[in-house]
């Protein structure tokens, strides 16, 4: 096993390697730059500016000079928050986002988990159909949706909660819900087809034949097999909610990562795309390894190879 | 416990109870349960203003402001030689408690007042303002808004790097508290410039203490170290959500400064920020989503406040290219255009329709031949002579905007109108903001979106644009006499000749119509019943040391 991790992580450096170059040079490519804005600033300024962030030296030298910076672990300072470090601006966006994307985590796995192995155990029960609804649904309504109307409620009607901000733990209601409850859709939906599947085979009914109990056989024997598609699900999509959503950072104007991530494109902030890309990157990376080896322990037929 | 875990799910009801239960208890228990006193509220009490203000500056320096919007936590925590007015903008005393003017308006005298004071302690000095200016201008801090200090003796050769010897530009300490400022030409605007935020003072010990004076990105001005002289200090930036300033004990006019406390809240979405409003997190926000203008319009009493600014939005030409090089073609499409009818689609937002560039205002307004109208019959015949009969062999033509759902709607009209009264088939081309400013300016375009607000309250500078050397004329338009006309109005004291001057400089731009005006802009703001000492005005400047909280 300790191989296999070995190995794994050694394959992490050309992937990041592969898709920092590749961001570095479409970034590029891209018509506009950091500093093109409504009204044009003259080109001895612009010449200024490019020379203060070394633009004015050729790509390739820029490309070289920015791996020997992130090689000692700086992602250069940010174009838009021209007096901040990319490593600053991660620093102090990214817990929030952890927070947010931890507690709607928290939130999807208490709906979605005990929901979807009730709705199988429970199939064509009015449970299950209510459950698959609220399933149904959850995909279908989107965050922007979502969010918005229960702003409408709890904020702008009871008053009992802030629109907007990310101030005290109030605060961290209305998004974590919001986010939460969309993964709690996936995950049930995932949770009852993975335990449907697996209630229908052999080995199960052999429990039964052996006069297990109904808990024993779904807790012990059935849901350690039906929670595979899950893992696999839940791997890239930890990297994502834990990254920061633009969506509900937008809604809720919370100051995390993702809206950083999805406007520094906007705003051609090349340092903070590749930080952020890294950073993304990593994350998924990391997160496809945990998931390899819980599926390795969940399920017996695969092995560390 | 297992066994119990299932058994509970097999009898079904209890559960319905439960869940029903819980879903009433929310919907409609919950009204009276715990209000709680909203920041507006609490705000309301304590003096605390609660201002959106869309994006967030990247840091409180005010030579290297970005946007307008980025103005008023700079206001708050700054304060110029003369300040404004907040019902007519005229200028007020600031840091200078007089001035005197030489009479051929080339000379201004300032004297500071003594008790003008750092938020350190230390006494504002006239040296603090030579020191900004040398700032300002060095061309190693390449600041976007020095052509504020253009009018200003050798400051343009001093910022092109064409001279290091600071002395030749007309800024100079005569003592501690008497500051002499030499221009060019006269300029009747001057005072009204010297508000704005480049001619604000920098502490020269804080910048120096964090960097080379002239380094473009330092990090001077972060809570904790920023050394400022306005009325508010800034005491907490939480980045990507609100900065606070806290009513400066040492300001000259502490007493009369009435807010304790003004929190900048950045939030860039539109329809976040209306909703932080309306749920009582916000006294005003820096826009108003479109869809919701007609809603707030109609209430009683409506917190909605729509003003009109001095700023025209308007469709460009790149004259350098067919078929737009044809002032035919060009004067045809303004023509074909039915103002009235593209302001009547968007009766809540208060634009006006354009008669010409410079919104009418400032003491001008442009009355005259080339008065912009709509006239189908002539837009067809001035198309014809340009060899196009009916639009017939016309060029496929392509309108550039960046992606606004305004911008999209405006075109959309234009483009039926285009069609219509020409027989031209216009398509709409919208792109990501940097895409289209970048095109705009290498002139890769053929007809694009352009709006103007102007800097001061003069039509020059409006008229500035067209210049044939201008920085923002992305036309490619140069008329040697529309140059001599406007800039010598410019440099004119003489009020009715300088007026008549621009109308004569305007007359000329409207005939070569480089550039179709549409509509003359609004500022569109939600303003809490509560906040006082706040008027509307053409440049959506709102000093803070007049303002404050009142509720019934």
């Amino acid at each position: 096993m300790f191989r296999f991790i070995a190995r794994r992580l050694l394959q992490v450096i050309p992937v990041l390697f592969v898709i920092i170059t590749a961001t570095f040079f479409m970034v590029r490519f891209v018509p506009g730059g950091p500093f093109t804005a409504e009204k044009a600033i003259p080109q001895e300024i612009l010449r200024n500016l490019e020379a203060h962030y070394g633009l004015d030296q050729p790509l390739w030298r820029q490309y070289l000079n920015y791996l020997g910076r992130i090689a000692r672990g700086d992602l250069g300072p940010s174009f838009k928050y021209a007096n901040r470090s990319v490593n600053e601006i991660i620093g102090d966006k990214l817990p929030v986002s952890l927070e947010l994307g931890g507690l709607a985590l928290v939130i999807a796995l208490l709906i979605g988990l005990p929901l979807g192995v009730l709705a199988a155990v429970r199939r064509n029960s009015w449970l299950d159909y209510l459950a698959s609804t609220a399933g149904m649904l959850g995909i279908c309504v989107p965050t922007f949706v979502l969010g918005p109307l229960l702003v409408l409620w709890f904020a702008i009607h009871l008053r009992w909660v802030n629109a907007s901000g990310w101030y005290d733990a109030t605060d961290r209601v209305l998004p974590a819900l919001t986010l939460g409850f969309v993964y709690a859709a996936y995950l049930m939906r995932l949770t009852r087809g993975g335990m449907l599947e697996v209630l229908n085979q052999d080995y199960i009914r052999t429990a039964r034949a052996k006069g297990a109990s109904e808990t024993r056989i779904v807790l012990r024997h059935a849901l350690r097999g039906g929670l595979l598609p899950v893992v696999s699900f839940l791997g890239p999509a930890i990297a994502g909610i834990l990254t920061g959503s633009f969506v509900i950072e937008t809604i809720f104007q919370i100051p995390g990562l993702g809206r950083e991530f999805v406007n520094s494109a906007f705003n051609r902030d090349y340092t903070l795309v590749l930080g952020t890309v890294i950073l993304y990157a990593t994350l998924i990376v990391a997160c496809n390894l945990v998931v390899d080896v819980v599926q390795v322990w969940l399920n017996p037929k695969l092995k560390f190879e | 416990m297992q066994g119990a875990f299932l058994s509970a799910v097999s009898a079904p009801r209890p559960p319905l109870r439960l869940l029903l239960a819980a879903l009433a208890w929310v919907v409609f228990g919950g009204t009276g349960c715990s209000r709680r006193e909203t920041p507006v509220e609490a705000g309301n009490r304590a003096q605390i203003l609660h201002q959106g203000i869309a994006t967030e500056p990247q840091d409180l320096d005010p030579h290297m402001l970005q946007f307008q919007s980025h103005f008023n936590p700079l206001m708050a925590v700054y304060e110029g030689l003369v300040g404004y007015d907040p019902r007519d903008l005229q200028p007020t005393p600031g840091v200078a408690a007089s001035w005197e003017i030489s009479p051929d308006g080339l000379a201004y005298t300032f004297h500071l007042r003594a008790d003008a004071r750092w938020s350190n302690g230390d006494a504002v000095t006239a040296h603090d303002f030579v020191f900004s200016a040398r700032r300002i201008l060095s061309p190693a801090l390449g600041s976007p808004f020095r052509y504020y200090y253009d009018d200003v003796r050798g400051a343009k050769e001093y910022s092109a790097a064409a001279t290091p010897d600071f002395s030749t530009v007309g800024i100079h300490a005569l003592d501690d508290r008497t500051l002499r400022i030499e221009l060019v030409h006269p300029t009747p605007y001057f005072l009204f410039l010297l508000g704005n935020w480049s001619w604000y003072p920098v502490h020269r010990a804080t910048v120096e203490k964090y960097g080379r004076f002239d380094q473009p990105f330092s990090d001077w001005s972060r809570p904790g170290r920023l050394v400022s002289n306005g009325p508010f200090t800034l005491a907490d930036w939480k980045p990507g959500q609100v900065i606070i300033v806290k009513r400066n004990p040492r300001y000259w006019a502490a007493a009369r400064v009435r807010l304790d406390e003004i929190h900048f809240h950045a939030i860039e979405n539109a329809d976040t920020e209306e909703r932080a409003y309306r749920s009582g997190q916000l006294h005003l926000t820096e826009n108003v989503p479109g869809s919701k203008l007609r809603d707030y319009a109609a209430q009683q009493p409506s917190p909605l406040v729509v003003a009109p600014i001095f700023a025209t939005y308007a469709y460009v030409f790149n004259v350098t290219r067919p078929p737009f090089d044809d002032v035919r073609v060009r004067r045809a499409f303004s023509l074909a255009l039915d103002r009235d009818r593209i302001v009547a689609s968007q009766v809540a937002s208060g634009i006006r329709p354009a008669r010409s560039f410079v919104p009418p205002g400032a003491g001008y307004a442009y009355t005259g031949e080339a008065e912009l109208r709509f006239d189908a019959a002539e837009a067809h015949r001035l198309l014809a002579a340009a060899g196009y009969p009916e639009g017939r062999g016309f060029p496929p033509v392509e309108l550039a905007t960046n992606t606004s759902q305004l911008h999209r709607e405006i075109a959309e009209i234009v483009q039926q109108q285009w069609q219509k009264n020409l027989g031209v088939q216009v398509g709409i081309s919208p792109k990501d903001s940097k895409v289209f400013f970048q095109e705009r300016i290498r002139k890769q375009y053929q007809l694009a979106r352009s709006s103007w607000f102007g800097d001061y309250p003069d039509a020059f500078a409006f008229l500035t644009v067209y210049l044939g050397d201008g920085g923002q004329n992305t036309t490619g338009y140069a008329n040697p006499a529309y140059d001599r006309l406007a800039l010598s109005a410019a440099q004119t004291l003489d009020a009715a000749t300088r007026l008549a001057r621009y109308r004569a400089a305007e007359d000329l731009l409207l005939r070569d119509a480089p550039v179709v005006p549409v509509f003359h802009e609004t500022s569109r703001h939600l303003v809490h019943p509560a906040v006082r000492g706040r008027f509307p005005n053409p440049f959506d400047i709102h000093p803070y040391q007049g303002m404050w909280l009142e509720s019934k």
